[in-house]
């Protein structure tokens, strides 16, 4: 009898209940979840498909020549216009800043997890947080008023150069790799750094042969990670570039980004025209850039291990 | 009295060490502390040469950081201090001016979980010749040798080039023991070497240690009693940081001293 009863509890307790009101609170939260997912989704789809529509207008609607368009080097507003200088420039600065900051970043990380911890957490730390947090006009009037003058006075040329933004921009990525770098070496097990301690690996031999090949995907995401923003940097890098619509010579030669060219030239166009559409088919390569950057990621981070 | 000194002169060097019962290290009135926590308190004892020391207790007794004093790999932890001895050949391991990095390399150390480098099987040896400097064409053999003698060599030579991490749990810490043989220690550490295996695996790796032993003197930290009467000639029991009792393991198990040595393997607490 009473056996008869336990079972009945049990049953109770675990067979699906058909309460409405547990129902209706899972349907509440699934359609919130649901619906801020879908958002996103739809953000993302409605700016490529509407950057596409613009970016595209200049090849279809205006019949210019996609392959002059990436490969000349005048730029006058006119459909014989092509964008391989900016294109150049935004490539130049992305790598040249990659190259500045990779290096300080990805040491800086080193200090601040395998060196100096305490420090690292209490010092570094804040510093790399008030980095991030600088606005990015703020980094373009030093780089005017310190880095620009500089230049002009040291290494010669007007000061307005791709050096310039190549210093600029590499210090607005450098928090973005230090901390993503920083990570990625905290992350790595205690085990493998014991095994090469164990077996009388000095510091720096742990931390080069075994810290930093175990690391080494997740560093070169944060790499790319630092190059997607300088890609995508307008402000800074159009006040000491110098915007000028052709192909630098030197480093130390002015220069212009497919951003700096749409955020100086887009007010000076109308709405429709010919120069107004090639801005537009800037912003789509951009787009397709970083698309570009985030595939880089997804398959440079899926190679963890061996 | 004449006699005694006549064999011993007539014997090979290596065979008069067995002897003389002179220990390899002898730990002196050893405490370790973590900041304020007294991990262990005041260890004197012997670590013979070419034998089996098994340091056994319950989890948190302190037999793990005693094993990490010995090669001073607690020095990676900011807040441990020593005071004490542990006399190696005259010297005192614990003083500042010993070079960790070599006594490391002497004093060699395989860890609870297998902790293989994630690279190819091969390189995990070689890796560790090149901590010691030692230039690529030397190491063929050395990476052959070590991996026979930790009884790995058939189960891997046709796969030198995969991953390590490709290997069973077992095979990984076999090639953990190559590894550190390799760098030709004196003494190797190991710091409950079975516990993340399975059963058959643990008695490869138990089976290793004894043979081991006709060249190396091995430490081992065990959770596991009957591990420890099975592979090891002496045996400390240590509880809440000291030592409780130190001896013959037949003799310790068998016929223990003291009361809370009986009660521990006797299985009264764990």
């Amino acid at each position: 009898m009473s056996k008869a009863q336990n079972n009945e509890a049990v049953t109770h307790r675990l067979l699906k209940k058909n309460r409405s009101s547990a129902k209706r609170n899972e349907r509440t939260g699934k359609i919130i979840v649901f619906t801020s997912a879908a958002i996103i989704i739809a953000a993302t789809i409605a700016i490529t498909l509407f950057l596409g529509y613009k970016g595209l207008k200049t090849f279809f609607v205006f019949d210019i020549d996609i392959w002059n368009f990436l490969t000349s080097t005048t730029w006058d507003g006119t459909s014989e216009s092509g964008a391989f200088s900016f294109i150049f420039g935004s490539f130049a600065v992305t790598f040249l800043a990659a190259l500045f900051a990779a290096p300080i970043g990805i040491g800086s990380a080193i200090f601040m997890t395998e060196i100096a911890k305490k420090w690292g957490q209490k010092v570094l730390q804040p510093v790399i947080e008030i980095l991030v947090g600088i606005p990015s006009v703020v980094y373009g009037l030093i780089g005017v008023t310190v880095i620009v003058p500089l230049i002009r006075n040291h290494i010669g040329g007007l000061g307005f150069s791709l050096l310039a933004g190549m210093i600029v921009v590499g210090v607005m990525i450098l928090p973005t790799i230090t901390s993503i770098s920083a990570d990625a070496i905290k992350a790595i097990p205690i085990d493998i750094k014991d095994a090469a301690y164990g077996l009388g690996a000095t510091r720096w031999q742990t931390i080069y042969k075994v810290i930093i090949p175990a690391a080494l995907p997740s560093l070169m995401t944060a790499i790319v990670f630092g190059m997607a923003r300088a890609f995508g940097e307008a402000l800074a890098i159009q006040m000491v570039i110098g915007n000028v619509k052709g192909l630098p010579d030197s480093i130390t030669d002015q220069a212009a980004t497919l951003t700096s060219i749409i955020t100086l030239d887009m007010p000076h166009t109308t709405y429709g025209s010919v120069h107004n559409s090639l801005l537009w088919s800037l912003g789509l390569i951009l787009l397709v850039m970083s698309y570009v950057f985030i595939i880089i990621i997804r398959v440079v981070s899926s190679r963890r291990k061996i | 009295m004449d006699m005694v000194e006549n064999n011993m002169k007539t014997k090979p060097l290596d065979k008069s060490k067995e002897i003389n019962s002179v220990p390899l290290l002898q730990l002196d009135e050893l405490s370790v502390y973590y900041g304020e926590n007294h991990a262990v308190k005041n260890v004197s004892m012997p670590i013979e040469e070419n034998k089996v020391t098994a340091f056994i207790g319950p989890s948190g007794c302190g037999k793990s950081t005693l094993l990490r004093t010995i090669n001073r790999m607690n020095d990676q932890i900011s807040i441990a201090r020593y005071e004490g001895n542990i006399e190696y050949e005259g010297l005192n391991l614990l003083e500042k001016n010993i070079d960790v990095v070599a006594l490391r390399k002497e004093i060699g150390m395989v860890f609870q979980e297998p902790n293989p480098f994630p690279k190819p099987i091969k390189e995990n040896i070689t890796h560790a010749l090149k901590f010691m400097g030692m230039k690529k064409k030397d190491m063929e053999e050395v990476v052959e040798n070590s991996l026979k003698q930790a009884a790995i060599w058939d189960e891997v030579k046709d796969r030198l080039k995969s991953s390590a991490l490709s290997l069973s749990g077992g095979q990984q810490q076999r090639l953990c023991i190559a590894r550190a043989l390799a760098l030709k220690p004196r003494v190797l550490l190991l710091d409950e070497p079975t516990s993340a295996l399975d059963p058959i695996s643990s008695a490869k790796v138990e089976d290793l240690i004894i043979e081991l032993k006709k060249h190396y003197t091995i430490v081992i930290v065990t959770h596991n009693m009957e591990q420890a009467a099975r592979i090891s000639d002496n045996t400390a029991f240590m509880y809440n940081g000291d030592l409780v009792e130190f001896g013959n393991t037949s003799q310790l198990f068998t016929n223990p001293k003291e009361k809370r040595t009986e009660d521990y393997i006797s299985g009264k607490f764990s």
